[in-house]
Formats: structure tokens, C-alpha cells, sequence
């Protein structure tokens, strides 16, 4: 048993395959004649399997379809306000620039101010609106909502984008995303107002524009 | 910077122009504010409510929709930020999640998804870039007989719940500076 | 058709959000399966492989694509249990054993048990989810150090080499922390086939 000491650490990276390949030649060359080796070989091996499987069952039990909004949900509330970023990067340099610091803080606030007050006297063009129009880009559905996207643009910017059941759209005009036949949830009340869409004679644009 | 020594003049110019622009650059470049309303449109007798909502009514009977009545439940202005998204909860179980994508060239993109409660399933994205005028109206599901519409409008113009229209995108808009090209 | 990670982390970066939707489902699962071996309990489990993915969502920017992505999320992963741990060591007044040396037992009485009793197969001798619980008992009773190594093997089959990243050891230290924490894990588990719970004819291989 003592000459298999120096075999039996070996065994671990041997079943995961990586050994190097003189080391491996070597383990063989040892356990083709020691039945004890082997019988470890196969403990190292059934646990780990068993690891593997057990725990692929647990995991298996929890529901993962939120998970993915959950992690965004988590994204999007701001940990840390404009303002406190930016204290905090210049509390930074005051502690490795100390005298520099002093000495710009009128020039600073010299144009701090002049830049707030630039930013509040700007109501003619607000941030984002630099275009003209509104314009819809691109619709999408996922498959499974059966619904198809019909994008209807009115004048002056105005765009209506409706979803139809799969079922009453007609013609191949459907937008973009839009797949199968299948009963539809949530646009199955089958009120008037859709069938009164004159879908055959609508053009629209679905997809991207 | 940190290795730099400070005290020389130059230095103290480049550090004071850092500090000015950190928050001019990023107000300038983050945001944008848009104005949602909820609308029922529905055949249930013919209340326009509010009466601004008639031009909405003539919009749609032109693509061919026959409602007769058209209600506001709510309206919000949202102030966008890039990765701040905001919802809004709409009475059908479904959720509308509006983004600012980003401001290209003074241009926002802005997406909204609607998605069902509770689980969260995406129904549909529509991606849209914003601009002085026009609006968009975003269906949302059936509802109390009706449908759900999501519009969104720019912020101040639209469908103003006191007085008068703001007319500020209809004036001429000269750009003012380089400050709101949104570029940092 | 599977597109690859880095093209998918690219993507998201550039702010394509269903990239980065397709990474998470691609991990949710795995990462999950880690923190819940490292923290035992599910809800926190769950906590941490959310937290862990917004993380990389918000750090996306962070990562320079030298190291592999999924070797960046664990290690992710891994600090958000540990800290997890930390807390609740802290709260419950314990010390957090995390360099602990575990003594190799090469003690006769316990070798081929395992092997024999399970064989290579471990599926039919599943059938009951009391070994499944064993197992995570098991697990729970090693250090952190070796339940991380342990799980990230066998659950993600990480390489040497990528265990050696995302731990940030040596590849050295790696073969030995392995093989010590399969020792013990075996010592564990064969303690518990030997008590002969599995009785089941049917079961034996």
C-alpha cells in the first residue's frame, strides 16, 4: 500500500483527464497490476457522476422564467445619483491634488455656473429632440404571444402599431417576429373593433422602416 | 492623474475643466423626457375625455378604426435615463417597460416592451426615434371591452391636461451651442 | 446553431440586451446550481445568481475578453457566496474556515465501497432524492474553498485551466485542492452508503 502513496493523488486529475501524457502512461502502467488503485479509480469516478446528477436534480426544481427580468429589474435602479458620482470623483482628486485643486476652484465654478446656466436656459431644443419626427424603427413579437405587429403611419410623425391575432391577418403583410397559427392569448375577445380593420386594404410597415 | 504632480497653472486649467464638464457632459448626454398616457378606446357610448383626445380619434378613424370612445386612465412624463428603465403597469395584467436606448446626434431612441404579468413574458418591442413632433400609439391589449393604448408623446406638447398647447417645438429651434448636440 | 459567448458578451456591450438575455439563460441554470451548492439554501441561491448576472451586466463594460466569460461569471459567482457566507458566519458568531488543510485519509475500510455501490451509473441510483439531499449535506460539510472547486468541476466540467482563472490559483494548487476535497467528499459519502440506506436490491450495480 505504501507504493501506491505517490499514485494516489494522481488518481483526481487522472479521471478528469488531465494528466499529461507520460503521467497518464505511467498511472496505467501502475494500475494494470493494482486492484486497490482501481477500485479508486472507480470511487473517484462514482462520486463524481453523482455529484454531477445530484445536483443537476436540485437544481432543476426552481422556475426559471422570471429569472432573466429579475436580473434586469435588479440593472436598472441608479445605485449611485449624478451628483454623488460626481462628488465622489472629486473628493478623489482633492486628496492627491490638494493645492492644485484650491487654486482651480473659482476657475471651476466659474464654469460650473456658466455650463448649468447654459443647460437651464436651453428650452428650445430639449435633450432627444433633435429630429424633426418620430419614427418607428423596428417592431418585434416573440413567436409565442401570436400576435403580428401592424404599423400604420399617420401624418405629421403619428404612428399606430397595432397587434392583431395571427389568425385575422390575411395577407403577408405581418410584421416582423410573427410565426405560427395558434390560438392567441390576450386578443381573443374577438371584439368588433378588430374586425373592422380593413386589414386587406392596409399597407403597412411592418418590420423596420 | 494620480501620478501627475499638481500646482502648476496648466494643470489647474485642465483639472477645472474636467471638473466643470463632468456634469454638464453627463446631464447633457443621459436623458430624455417623453409624456405616456394610457387610453381606453372602446364603442361604449362616445365620450372623448379628454376633448384633446379627438385629434387621436381622427388619426385613427383615417387607418380604418371604427371606436367611438376614447378615455384617458392615467398619463405620466417619464424622464428617461440610458439603463434606467421605467413601467408603467397597465390595468390588463400587462406591463410597459419604456428605455431610453440612447441620444445619437441629439436624436433619442426609445424602446417599449410590453410584457405580461406576471410572468414577465415578452409580447412586443417597438423601437422608435423621437423627434419634435408626432407621437406614437402603442396597442396593448384588450381591456374592459375595449383596447389599451399606450401613447407616448413629447414632453409638454400633446395632450396637456390644463390650458394651453406649449408651442416650443413648433417655434423655430436654432441649436444653441454645442452643449445639446449630445455629444460628449 | 450556438453563438458563442464572446460574440454574444460583444454584443451586449454594444447594448444589444437580447445578447445579453441569451448569456443569462445560457448560465442561469449553472450558476444557480453553484451558489446553491455554495450557500445551501435556495432563495439565497437565487439571490446571488441574479446578483451575479447583474453584476456582469454592469461591469459588461469591465470585461477585457482575455480571460473566458464563463470563468469571469463565476468567479462573480463565487465572491457573491463567499460574501454570503461571510455574513452569516459573522451573524451566527463563527469563524469562517477558509484555508483549512484537510487530511488525506487513505484508511483501507472505506475504498471501493462507493464504486461498487453506485457503479459508474449514477442515474438509477437516483431514483431517490434523499441521496441527492446527502449530497448537498456532504457538500456543505467542506470548506468553501473545496465545495467552490468541487461544484465548479463537477457541475460547469471546468478545466484545470479555467478553475486555475476563475479561482486564481495555480493550475498546481488546483490538482491538489480537487483531490483533497474528493477525499473528504468520498469519506463523507461512503460513510452514508455504507449505512446501507440505499437497501434496494435493484439499485445494485
Amino acid at each position: 500500500m505504501n507504493s501506491c502513496q505517490r499514485w494516489i493523488p494522481l488518481l483526481s486529475p487522472f479521471i478528469d483527464g488531465e494528466l499529461s501524457p507520460s503521467g497518464r502512461i505511467e498511472l496505467e502502467r501502475h494500475l494494470a497490476h493494482c486492484t486497490v488503485c482501481r477500485a479508486r479509480v472507480g470511487d473517484f469516478r462514482a462520486q463524481s457522476g453523482l455529484m454531477r446528477v445530484g445536483f443537476e436534480m436540485l437544481a432543476d426544481e426552481p422556475n426559471f422564467d422570471q429569472f432573466f427580468e429579475k436580473v434586469m429589474a435588479r440593472v436598472t435602479p441608479d445605485r449611485l445619483s449624478l451628483w454623488e458620482q460626481w462628488r465622489l470623483s472629486v473628493s478623489e482628486l482633492f486628496v492627491y491634488h490638494r493645492t492644485a485643486m484650491v487654486s482651480s476652484l473659482v476657475t471651476a465654478s466659474v464654469a460650473l455656473l456658466i455650463g448649468t446656466s447654459l443647460i437651464l436656459a436651453n428650452t428650445r431644443t430639449p435633450d432627444g429632440y433633435a429630429s424633426a419626427l418620430w419614427s418607428v424603427r423596428k417592431v418585434t413579437t416573440v413567436p409565442e404571444a401570436h400576435v403580428a405587429p401592424v404599423v400604420m403611419a399617420a401624418d405629421r410623425g403619428n404612428t399606430i402599431v397595432w397587434l392583431v391575432n395571427h389568425r385575422h391577418v390575411l395577407d403577408s403583410a405581418a410584421g416582423e417576429g410573427s410565426r405560427g397559427t395558434a390560438t392567441p392569448e390576450g386578443l381573443d375577445s374577438g371584439t368588433s373593433t378588430i374586425e373592422k380593420l380593413p386589414l386587406k386594404q392596409q399597407r403597412p410597415h411592418g418590420g423596420e422602416l | 492623474m494620480r501620478k501627475k504632480a499638481g500646482g502648476s497653472p496648466f494643470s489647474s486649467l485642465v483639472l477645472a475643466a474636467a471638473i466643470a464638464a463632468l456634469p454638464v457632459m453627463a446631464y447633457a448626454e443621459e436623458q430624455v423626457q417623453v409624456q405616456t398616457e394610457v387610453i381606453l378606446a372602446s364603442n361604449r357610448g362616445s365620450i372623448i375625455d379628454p376633448p384633446s383626445l379627438e385629434k387621436m380619434k381622427q388619426q385613427f378613424s383615417q387607418k380604418g378604426f371604427a371606436f367611438t370612445s376614447y378615455r384617458r386612465l392615467s398619463g405620466e412624463k417619464l424622464t428617461l435615463k440610458k439603463k434606467k428603465t421605467v413601467e408603467i403597469k397597465m390595468p390588463n395584467q400587462r406591463t410597459a417597460t419604456v428605455r431610453l436606448d440612447g441620444i445619437n446626434q441629439g436624436t433619442a431612441s426609445v424602446e417599449i416592451i410590453i410584457s405580461q404579468d406576471p410572468s414577465n413574458v415578452v409580447i412586443t418591442s417597438t423601437i422608435l426615434t423621437l423627434g419634435r413632433e408626432g407621437s406614437l400609439f402603442q396597442h396593448a391589449g384588450d381591456y374592459d371591452g375595449g383596447q389599451l393604448i399606450l401613447s407616448l408623446s413629447p414632453a409638454g406638447a400633446g395632450h396637456p391636461r390644463n390650458g394651453p398647447q406649449q408651442s416650443r417645438f413648433h417655434s423655430a429651434a436654432p441649436i444653441r451651442s454645442t452643449l445639446d448636440s449630445g455629444a460628449p | 446553431m450556438a453563438i458563442d459567448d464572446l460574440t454574444l458578451v460583444k454584443r451586449a456591450r454594444g447594448g444589444d440586451q437580447r445578447a445579453f438575455r441569451l448569456l443569462v439563460e445560457r448560465y442561469q441554470r449553472k450558476v444557480y446550481s453553484v451558489a446553491l451548492g455554495m450557500v445551501k439554501d435556495k432563495e439565497e441561491a437565487m439571490d446571488v445568481a441574479q446578483e451575479s448576472f447583474a453584476k456582469v451586466y454592469k461591469y459588461l463594460q469591465h470585461f477585457k475578453g482575455d480571460s473566458s466569460f464563463y470563468t469571469w461569471l463565476y468567479r462573480l459567482t463565487l465572491n457573491a457566496c463567499i460574501d454570503v457566507l461571510r455574513k452569516r458566519a459573522s451573524r451566527k458568531g463563527e469563524h469562517v474556515q477558509f484555508d483549512e488543510e484537510v487530511q488525506v485519509d487513505l484508511s483501507e475500510a472505506h475504498i471501493g465501497v462507493l464504486g461498487a455501490r453506485l457503479g459508474t451509473n449514477p442515474q438509477k441510483s437516483l431514483l431517490r432524492r434523499e441521496l441527492a439531499e446527502k449530497i448537498e449535506e456532504a457538500l456543505g460539510e467542506l470548506p468553501e474553498k473545496h465545495r467552490a472547486i468541487v461544484l465548479l468541476r463537477e457541475l460547469e466540467g471546468m478545466s484545470y485551466e479555467d478553475l486555475a482563472k476563475t479561482l486564481q490559483i495555480p493550475k498546481g494548487t488546483v490538482m491538489s485542492r480537487l483531490f483533497h476535497a474528493r477525499v473528504k467528499l468520498q469519506k463523507l459519502l461512503s460513510e452514508y452508503a455504507e449505512l446501507g440506506v440505499n437497501e434496494d436490491p435493484s439499485e445494485d450495480q
